[in-house]
């Protein structure tokens, strides 16, 4: 079951009074937030509020204006960059696909912080893509060149070549983002085992309100750049946090299997059907 | 896994080589030495292949012949070989940074900027040491290369692109200017050297280019593993460990580096950098740093067989290299870009 | 006509008198500078017709005049061109040195003044330079949209650079193997407009000023483009056959510009980008000030050329390289393609 991050043993990822803007802007503005080991956080919040940004601060992409994240308990900006990309590995959203690579020399990229000069490929690599592969359930596709793959394929090359990294820190921008409603079920059913059996870490942005309320289990609301909401089981949402954070008035309903509450907006204009 | 290549593996080592590709790489250089040898045997004074190789393995051949092939065809050749895979390396990296398989480095500014300084080398100091060429060609193509990623700092690889083009023809109005204010004299000068000419070539010249080529492509190969991750976008390649402004910084000084100093021994040498890693595409698939060095050795080819085709076409009239490059060159980019329209 | 409607006439008479003022005394200013000090009595006496047989008439009437003509005609059919490819392609960069017009039309040029098939009359060569700017350009479209269904700017560029770097090659080449069109050409291929003769206006101006009035004709259709070209076609613009005709004028005027006074680059680029509003609603009158504004620039960038480095005379196409090149970098930068 969930447990409360602040009774675990030390997280690996903080974010410590995190500020940070492009330009004049700021976009995320002191923002304090632990993430729970080997359990799946999703990151909510509307447009633009900045989850994407924080989720890049999180993977040292962007510098901290004020503030800093702190990885194992030290600053990550102060860490080298593949001691980083040892232990946490990050899928940005919609990477460009490159031309004229098979999937499987895709993923077999994921391995470059293992590797170096002399070090091309170690058993340990070919283990660890093997693995990727496997789990993801692209093996029949590992030939193909990546350009040829449908959105669905694709992202479970990323998110195989993100596994080929061997990271117990992973973080996600909108995964699901671009899918068809079966397709986003089987990555959000690949992101839970990867919690849950294998000992992940993992942290993603979500746009489907309910689907990260099936599958998550933290749940972090941001609104205008600050956390708004943390929930540490999603049994706990309620219609007050969700309009809160979205302005959108809305019911619940609890799933018929999982007793977790769905959303649904509340005013349905029904045409045909005035009251 | 045998498409995967080989793979030698010993305590902490591990070596991968793909055979596709090294065997490519072993027939390029094959034809390539071939095509050295022909073309030492071929020019105004015939020397037959025979004489070629005694000469090589240093038996005794003659007067003659013997300054004619050491004094004049070899260093020639090594020019001609060196340039091109200097250009080819330069063009190949560029493109595959700024993931536009358009962009020349000899378009972006640097090739202005270091023909402009050595044009106004020439014209002012007439009597200036061959050798300083160079030097003042590097400095002209770095202050060019480092205004073009001033001006595009922030922005995106094409932008840099645009930029470079802009840049080039405001050096080349300079250039203009300089030229029209030029007595003619030195104007025929500096012309046959702008059209890409190895007349001048000498062995101090091939010394310096190929100490350039050597420092460069030892930083540009040793790179390529990290550079290749670039396809997949900054921000991927970011969190798999690549340092960024590292190595774009790193890649743009080894660019700026060979193609001044292609420009400074040999003038301006078009369609090399463009053509080269677009043909080394053509063959099997394989990672960045064999690509790369493919695009090397089909620069060198390229350029030894244009030079080759300027000295036998026009007899006794030999053309400078320039020329017949771009009537190579010229509708072998047209085809490639036809080839692969769909993925420039 | 409604007041507002009315009110908008008025300005852009204003604005067009304006800039034609700007042009007039522009062309004095030229008329007036040059290597020969002449009394600005003697201007009046040649306008008045009073001397016949001087060497200051001479000067005045056969080498200054002709010029400033040739300039100006150049300089408004570049401005043109450059406007109607813009809203044509819907691509601020679009420009005939840029997207390879004006190198095919100097390669058509060189290559039918070193190889004449037949002994032409003078009025060929402007359509013969609108031949080879309309063939490399008709490359460049072709294979920048070859996969996409959509212009895309900067592949534009790149392949009008590639295919103006082929053309200049092959001019190269030509040049070197054959002296006597070097001595002919040398100052043409950098665009230069020194030395022209009545007889090259005389047949050039008709080519130029039928691409004005065609292009006059095409800009209500051109703008029903600026909506986007669903829009334009359910609006019932036939978006192909209009963008053809937009190249065929282009290419017209373009031919007519550099066989006048050679490869001139990036005034049209900077004539629409003086007036940055131009682009929302094309129309004749946006047109006739980017012409006029054209004119304007290719004369003020010829007084320059003339007067910078006194005595040396610039080609005129080095001073506008140096202009244009900052306005292109600037545009880019800006937009952030």
């Amino acid at each position: 079951m969930t447990g409360n991050a602040e009774h675990l043993p030390q997280p690996r990822l903080t974010a410590d009074k995190l500020s940070i803007g492009y330009g004049a802007k700021t976009v995320v503005e002191g923002i304090a937030l632990q993430i729970a080991n080997n359990q799946l956080t999703a990151l909510l919040g509307p447009n633009g509020s900045g989850k994407s940004t924080l989720l890049s601060a999180f993977a040292r992409l962007l510098p901290a204006r004020h503030g800093s994240v702190l990885l194992d308990g030290h600053d990550i900006a102060r860490q080298p960059t593949l001691q980083v990309a040892r232990r946490l590995g990050m899928l940005p959203q919609q990477p460009p696909v490159p031309e004229g690579i098979s999937t499987f020399d895709l993923v077999a990229r994921g391995r470059f912080p293992h590797q170096g000069f002399l070090r091309h490929w170690s058993r340990a690599d070919e283990a660890a893509v093997a693995d990727a592969i496997a789990l993801t359930g692209i093996a029949d596709l590992a030939e193909r060149p990546v350009e040829s793959l449908s959105g669905g394929q694709r992202q479970r090359v990323w998110i195989a070549m993100v596994l080929a990294q061997e990271t117990p820190l992973l973080l996600l921008d909108e995964p699901t983002t671009f899918l068809d409603v079966a397709h986003q079920v089987a990555i959000l059913d690949l992101l839970r085992d990867l919690v849950h059996k294998h000992g992940r870490t993992v942290v993603c942005v979500l746009h489907d309100l309910n689907m990260a309320l099936q599958y998550a289990d933290h749940l972090v609301f941001l609104k205008n750049g600050t956390v708004r909401h943390r929930l540490a089981d999603p049994a706990l949402c309620t219609c007050a946090i969700v309009e809160d954070v979205f302005d959108l008035a809305c019911v619940s309903v609890p799933h018929p299997q999982t007793g977790l509450p769905v959303f649904l907006p509340g005013t349905m204009a029904v045409p045909g059907h005035s009251a | 896994m045998s498409s995967h290549g080989f793979v030698w593996r010993a305590a902490g080592f591990s070596l991968r080589f793909r055979p596709q590709a090294l065997l490519a790489n072993l027939w390029l250089l094959l034809a390539l030495v071939l095509a050295a040898v022909l073309s030492l045997g071929l020019g105004s004074h015939a020397i037959a292949p025979g004489t070629v190789l005694a000469w090589l393995s240093l038996g005794d051949i003659g007067w003659t012949p013997s300054v004619i092939l050491g004094q004049l065809r070899a260093p020639r050749l090594a020019l001609a070989m060196l340039s091109g895979a200097m250009l080819a390396l330069a063009g190949g990296l560029t493109q595959h940074v700024t993931r536009n398989g358009l962009a020349d480095p000899s378009l972006i500014g640097v090739k202005a900027g270091a023909a402009l300084c050595i044009v106004a080398l020439i014209l002012a100091f007439p009597a200036a040491p061959l050798g300083l060429r160079p030097v003042i060609g590097l400095a002209g193509g770095l202050a060019a290369g480092l205004a073009v990623g001033f001006l595009a700092r922030g922005t995106s690889p094409l932008t840099f692109v645009m930029i470079g083009f802009g840049l080039s023809w405001c050096l080349s109005s300079v250039l203009v200017v300089l030229l029209t204010s030029a007595d003619i004299r030195s104007l025929q000068r500096v012309m046959l050297w702008l059209a890409g000419s190895l007349e001048g070539a000498d062995w101090p010249g091939v010394q310096l280019a190929s100490l350039i080529l050597i420092v460069a492509s030892a930083i540009i190969l040793s790179l390529a593993r990290h550079a290749e991750l670039d396809d997949i976008g900054a921000e991927k390649a970011a969190t798999l460990g690549v340092r960024q402004a590292w190595l774009r910084s790193l890649c743009l000084c080894a660019v700026v580096l060979l193609v001044a100093g292609a420009v400074s021994v040999v003038g301006g040498l078009g369609f090399v950098g463009l053509i080269a890693p677009h043909l080394a595409r053509l063959l099997p698939r394989q990672s960045l740093r064999s690509r790369l060095v493919s695009a090397m050795l089909i620069g060198a080819l390229l350029v030894l067989s244009a030079d080759l085709a300027g000295a036998m076409l026009f007899l006794p009239i030999r053309l400078p290299v320039g020329i017949p490059l771009a009537m190579i060159g010229a509708p072998m980019l047209i085809l490639l870009l036809w080839l692969r329209r769909n993925r420039i | 006509m409604t007041r507002a409607a009315a009110h908008a006439g008025h300005r852009w008479r204003n604005l067009l008198l304006c800039v034609f003022a700007v042009l007039i005394a522009l062309a004095v200013l030229h008329l007036l500078q040059g290597p020969r000090t002449i009394p600005l009595s003697s201007f009046i006496d040649v306008i008045a017709n009073r001397k016949h047989e001087d060497f200051d008439r001479f000067v005045i009437l056969f080498l200054r005049l002709p010029r400033i003509l040739a300039v100006a005609i150049a300089g408004a059919a570049l401005g043109a061109a450059g406007y109607l490819l813009q809203t044509a392609m819907r691509n601020r960069l679009g420009e005939p040195q840029i997207l390879g017009l004006n190198a095919g039309a100097s390669l058509a040029v060189v290559l039918l003044t070193t190889y004449p098939l037949f002994p032409m009359p003078d009025m060929v060569m402007p359509l013969v330079a609108s031949l080879g700017a309309g063939i490399v350009f008709g490359l460049v479209l072709m294979l920048s949209t070859v996969g996409t269904d959509r212009f895309d700017p900067a592949r534009m560029v790149f392949f009008g650079i590639a295919l103006s770097a082929l053309s200049h090659a092959i001019v190269s080449a030509i040049l070197i193997l054959d002296e006597d069109t070097l001595e002919q050409l040398r100052f043409w291929l950098v665009g230069d407009s020194a030395g022209v003769s009545y007889a090259a206006i005389v047949a050039t101006a008709p080519a130029a000023a039928l691409g004005l009035v065609l292009a006059c004709l095409l800009m209500p259709a051109l703008s029903a483009f600026t909506l986007g070209e669903t829009l334009a076609t359910t609006l019932g613009a036939s978006v192909r056959r209009t963008r053809l005709a937009a190249l065929a004028v282009t290419a017209l005027l373009c031919g007519a510009a550099v066989s006048l006074v050679g490869p001139i680059g990036f005034i049209g680029l900077m004539a629409p980008a003086l007036w940055p509003h131009l682009h929302h609603r094309p129309s004749v009158s946006a047109l006739l000030l980017v012409a006029l504004s054209g004119a304007a620039l290719l004369l003020a960038a010829d007084i320059l050329a003339v007067g910078l480095l006194a005595p040396i005379e610039l080609p005129t196409g080095a001073v506008t390289g140096l202009a244009g090149a900052p306005v292109f970098i600037w545009m880019v930068t800006r937009k952030r393609l």
